[in-house]
This record gives structure tokens, sequence and C-alpha cells, in this order.
């Protein structure tokens, strides 16, 4: 389960994160879903203890993102927007890394690799340097080595964005799998809705880094009356937009 | 800090490392590049001297040099030529000749009444062969002084040594004896040294700045890994990358210009000191370099910006470099030996010249520690700031 407070981000003088909070429920899939620029990334990056925060706290399965980072690090995987692969090593050379990383036994590790090879269809690129592969199998690379230690939260910050139609198709086919992703509670930003409304249990919107909306796409669209949830989204960025500023 | 973690990551880098051309390009090729642009100056001006030597040099004489006994026979053994001349000055600027020698019109006059003949060189400093001509005449003239004080002695009576009493043979210390040739390595080791492990500061550098270019720094900042171990990680294959380079590349060169300056082998070879010297000078400037290159990496936001506080640091470094030469006065001791860059340097010299003391080691070593721990603890800092994971506009 990932807890957002109150939280709070600012860099240089912009107030990224704005009193941001929300809950992500175990074992769900959560869409972070928000314009561009409206702080989706920043959240990320506290969630993945990569920012601290200025204000606020974020727990995640119960450790917290200042206190614990070591252990936060220990249950979370992430896939950004870039698959940020080294691209001299080969797939499996960086799974196996990764798996050392997080203490995974030999074994463990051999079986975990041909279990994701197998789900993620990575058969062909495994023991290719990452640098030869196509911008989806990168990708997919980068989604197995997220889960190479099979852990219990799943960040995943815009993993479609640079993907070509049929490859984000595929993508969004995996995390649709109980099989990958069953099980995990996984937070994936995205500006795209229907991608979210495909896959996502439960959305949170945020704009101008504040929480705009919280709950079921279906809850969304009931409680704005607009026809869709594209349009209940659209609505509550406009009202967003309209309302004056928050008193300090 | 975990051993587990930092070898871990030594291990990644020294799987990329190996694959990635540019790094053994800087580490193998860029030395052996710096050292052969620096020799070509140095060969040229050793050619143009030995052929100066074995050139002929014509001597313009100004004056009634036959009143002079032994003069005229004394000029003209080779390689000096003797030609008369009615302005030597002139001859020996125009390039009519190497040398010129000016006697007074008073000469014959001197001879006769046994005093002191006034004669005057000419030479050109500026061109080699005139300077070096000078010393041959001189050394000519020298001679016949010599013959002339012990034909006169040996006329009265009395033995040579009244004459001659030191007989004086010059001997060569650079390229006759060992101690001589550490003098000589003495000069050249420290300068190859930061020459051989320069690429570390830029690689160590490119390592962490490079990495958030390519945005693969991230991933090795959401392992639940220490940030300091991660530093040292990547530190720590630099180094190694960086030794085995030097191990490979400076050792046979080291030999090299040991076999250049003497007889040598049993100096490089057997000189326990010259070796350590080495040993210590590479470990502290390497650290050195190292942790500087992580320091500028962890706190640029790109490759480029690294790459030019690195650029900006290395011209300081071969400022360091450069005045080597006017150093000699420096003593190898007390703070100084505890400075970046310097310190070693003048440890490297001493060490290879006349050994280490246990203070000195401590010093200078004490001073690396220091400075390098301050710039990882620095370049820890930073990659854990927000530096590593924001573009430059923010």
């Amino acid at each position: 389960m990932i807890e957002v407070d109150g939280l709070v981000r600012v860099l240089g003088d912009a107030r990224v994160l704005d009193g941001l909070s929300f809950v992500a429920p175990q074992g769900s899939i959560t869409g972070f879903l928000g314009p561009n620029g409206a702080g989706k990334t920043t959240t990320m990056r506290v969630l993945s203890t990569l920012l601290r925060p200025t204000e606020g706290t974020v727990r995640i399965e119960g450790h917290d993102v200042v206190k614990e980072p070591l252990e936060v690090r220990r249950v979370i995987g992430l896939v950004t927007e870039e698959p940020s692969l080294l691209d001299r090593l080969t797939v499996r050379e960086q799974l196996v890394f990764n798996a050392k990383a997080y203490d995974l036994a030999t074994n463990t590790t051999a079986e975990r690799i041909e279990l994701l090879v197998d789900l993620l269809g990575l058969h062909d690129g495994i023991d290719k340097r990452a640098g030869a592969l196509s911008k989806g199998n990168r990708q997919k690379a980068a989604l197995a080595r997220a889960l190479v230690h099979d852990p219990p939260v799943l960040l995943l910050d815009e993993p479609t964005a640079n993907l070509d139609i049929v490859a984000q198709a595929g993508m969004q086919e995996l995390l649709q799998r109980p099989d990958v992703v069953g099980g995990k509670t996984v937070f994936l930003s995205t500006h795209v809705l229907d991608e979210a409304e495909r896959l996502c249990q439960r959305v949170v919107g945020i704009v101008g880094g504040r929480t705009v909306a919280e709950g079921t796409p279906a809850e969304i669209v009931e409680r704005t009356g607009a026809a869709t949830f594209r349009d209940a989204f659209l609505a509550l960025v406009a009202e967003t937009a309209m309302a004056p500023p928050p008193s300090p | 800090m975990s051993a587990r973690h930092v070898r871990l990551v030594i291990e990644r880098e020294a799987l990329d490392y190996r694959r990635q051309k540019r790094v053994w390009r800087r580490l193998f090729l860029q030395p052996l590049l710096f050292i052969a642009v620096l020799s070509v100056p140095v060969l040229l001006v050793q050619q143009a001297q030995s052929r100066e030597q074995d050139r002929e040099v014509t001597v313009a004489v100004q004056g009634d040099a036959i009143d002079v006994p032994g003069l005229v026979d004394a000029l003209t053994k080779p390689p000096l030529h003797y030609r008369p001349s009615t302005d030597a000055a002139r001859d020996v600027v125009g390039s009519a000749a190497e040398v010129g020698l000016v006697l007074a019109p008073s000469t014959k006059a001197a001879v006769e009444r046994g005093t002191p003949v006034p004669v005057q060189l000419l030479t050109l400093p500026t061109e080699t062969g005139s300077r070096l001509g000078g010393g041959t005449v001189a050394q000519r003239l020298a001679e016949l002084r010599a013959a002339t004080v012990n034909a006169a002695t040996a006329a009265r009576g009395l033995p040579p040594s009244v004459a001659n009493p030191i007989s004086l043979t010059p001997k060569d210390l650079a390229t006759t004896t060992a101690t001589g040739t550490r003098f000589g390595l003495a000069q050249g080791l420290p300068a190859l040294l930061v020459i051989q492990l320069f690429g570390l500061m830029s690689n160590a550098e490119e390592r962490i700045a490079g990495a958030k270019d390519r945005r693969v720094l991230e991933p090795l900042l959401v392992l639940p890994f220490r940030r300091r171990d991660i530093v040292l990680g990547i530190g720590g294959a630099s180094l190694g990358i960086g030794f085995l380079a030097a191990a490979l590349v400076f050792v046979p060169l080291a030999l090299g210009l040991a076999t250049f300056v003497g007889s040598v082998a049993k100096t490089v070879g057997g000189s326990f000191d010259v070796v350590s010297a080495i040993l210590v000078g590479a470990i502290l400037l390497g650290t050195f370099f190292t942790s500087f290159g992580l320091y500028a990496g962890a706190r640029a936001h790109s490759g480029g910006e690294g790459s030019t506080f690195v650029t900006v640091a290395q011209v300081a470094v071969f400022a360091v470099v450069a005045s080597t030469p006017f150093l000699s006065e420096l003593a190898a001791k007390g703070p100084i030996l505890a400075a970046p860059v310097i310190g070693p340097m003048l440890l490297i010299r001493e060490g290879a010249a006349s050994g280490l003391d246990t203070t000195q080691l401590v010093t200078a070593i004490a001073g690396a520690l220091v400075v390098a721990r301050l710039l990882v603890d620095r370049a820890t800092r930073l990659v854990g700031a927000e530096v590593s994971v924001l573009r430059a506009s923010k």
C-alpha cells in the first residue's frame, strides 16, 4: 500500500507538489493521472526515494521514505519513461545484477529470470546487449528488471509514453495479466486517459501538484455528471484551472 | 558501508568499462600520445646538438695570429677551421663563421714582453653551432695555454705538477652510475605518472555525469544500496581500470626512460626505493584524480557540464606539472606533501632520487586520504540530491 499525506515538494522557487494526498490500496492498479507538468514525475521520484519531500509524509508498505529509504527501496520496483538500461550489458547481465542487489540466491535468480523471460516474451532479447534491442523490448527488459526481485509495489512512470502503438498495446496487455502484476500494488503514472480507464481499478487525479480526484473511474464519472471518464477528467482539470489558488 | 554492495557496483562498472572502447583509448592511447608529443621537441634538440657537435667550426681570426706561437696550429686542427678576417664580429653575425677571435694590435709587443696577449672570443649564443663552437675554441686555447706553461716549467727543470696541480677527468653520472640514473628518473617520473593517471579524472566524472545523461544512474539509486556504496563502487572500478592501464603502459615506459638515461637494469629492477616511489605516488595521484572526478560528476547536471569542470581542473594540474622543473628547490617535507598533485609529485621525485622516510610517507598518505574522503563525502551527498535526477534548467 502507498500512503501519501500532505506531500509538498519545492524545486527552486516552484511548489511542484502542493499538499498532495492519496492512498493506493494493496493489490490493485492505481492510475496517477494529470496533464504535463502536473507533478506526476516528481511524485514518482519522491515515492522511489530519488527526491526527499519538502513537507508531508509518504509511506510505502508501512515504511517512511525519509526515515527508512533502504526498506522502501527493498519493496519497490521502478519503471520509468526511459528504460534506463546500460547499452553495453546484456539484459540477462542487468537482471542478474539487480537480483544480486536484492540478495536473491543464484538458483532463485535463474528461476525468476526464466519466468520473466516467458511472461514478457523476452526469449530473443535476453542475451543481447540492451543497446541492440527495439524500444518495445527495452521497455520490457526494464519491466523485467523492476520485477526480478518480486517486489510488492510496482511504480510505473509513464512506461508507454515513448513506445509505438504496437509496443504500447503489448505493454498494456502485460500490465493486465495477473501472472505479471497480480497481487502487487501497482501505481501507474500516465496522461493517457484511455490507458488509465482500461487498466486501473482506481485513479488519482493531480493538477498543479494537488489531488483533484480519487476513486474508481466510474465514481469519478458519476461525481462530475459527465458522459465519459475522459470528459469527467477534463472537467476536473478545467475546474481546477479556474479555481483561485489556495491561501498559503 | 557494505563491502558486498561496493563489490557488486565495481563488477557491473568493470563489465561496462571492458566493452567501452573510448575508455581504453583514453587510458592507453592518450598517455602514449601525450608522451610522444612531449618527446618530439626533446629529441629534436638532442639531434640538433649532436649534429652541431660533429660539425666543422669556422673561426674568424682578426689580427696577427701568427705572432702567438702555436695559435694558428691550435685553430686549424679539426673540427676547427682557421679563417683570417678583417671584421670577425661581422663574420659571426653574418654566419660566415661560428666563432670569432679578435687579437689586439699590441699582440706582437705583448708576446715579446712576455705579458698576457689580449684576445676576445666572439660567439652568438642564440645559435647552437656558435655556442658549442665557442666552447671548443675556449677549450683549445686552454690546451695551448697548458702546453705553453708545461714547456716553460720543463725548461726550468720543474715538475709538471707545478703547472697542472690537478688532473681533471669529467664523468657524466647520469649515464654511468646507478645513483645518477635514479636522479635522472626522479626528474621525469612525476610528470609521466600524472600524464598516465590523468584520464582517471575524466573517467570517474563521466561514469556519474554521463550516467545522468543516459538516465542510468536512477536505477542504481533506487536499489537498496547506500549512496556512499554506489559512489565508492563507481570510483573503485575507475581506479582499478586506471591502474591496470598504468601497469601495462607505464612500466614499459619507465623502463624505456631508464634505459635511455643510462645503465639501468639494476637501478629500476633492483631499486626498492624507485619501485615503491612509483607505486605510492601512483596510488596517491590515482586516488585524488578519481575522487575529484567523482565529485565533478556528482555536482554536474549533465555530462557536458561535468566535462567542462574537469577540463578546467586539468588545466590547473597541467600548470603544476609544467612547473615541475622550477620546483627543484622545493623540499619534499612538511605540509606541502599533503597537498593534492604537488605532494605526490614531490614524493615520487624524492623517493626515486634518494628514498623515502616514514614521516614523508605518512604525511603524503594522510593528506591524500583526507582530501579523497572530503571529495567522496561531497560526491555522496550530491548523488543523493536532486542534481542527480533533475535537468539543469530546474
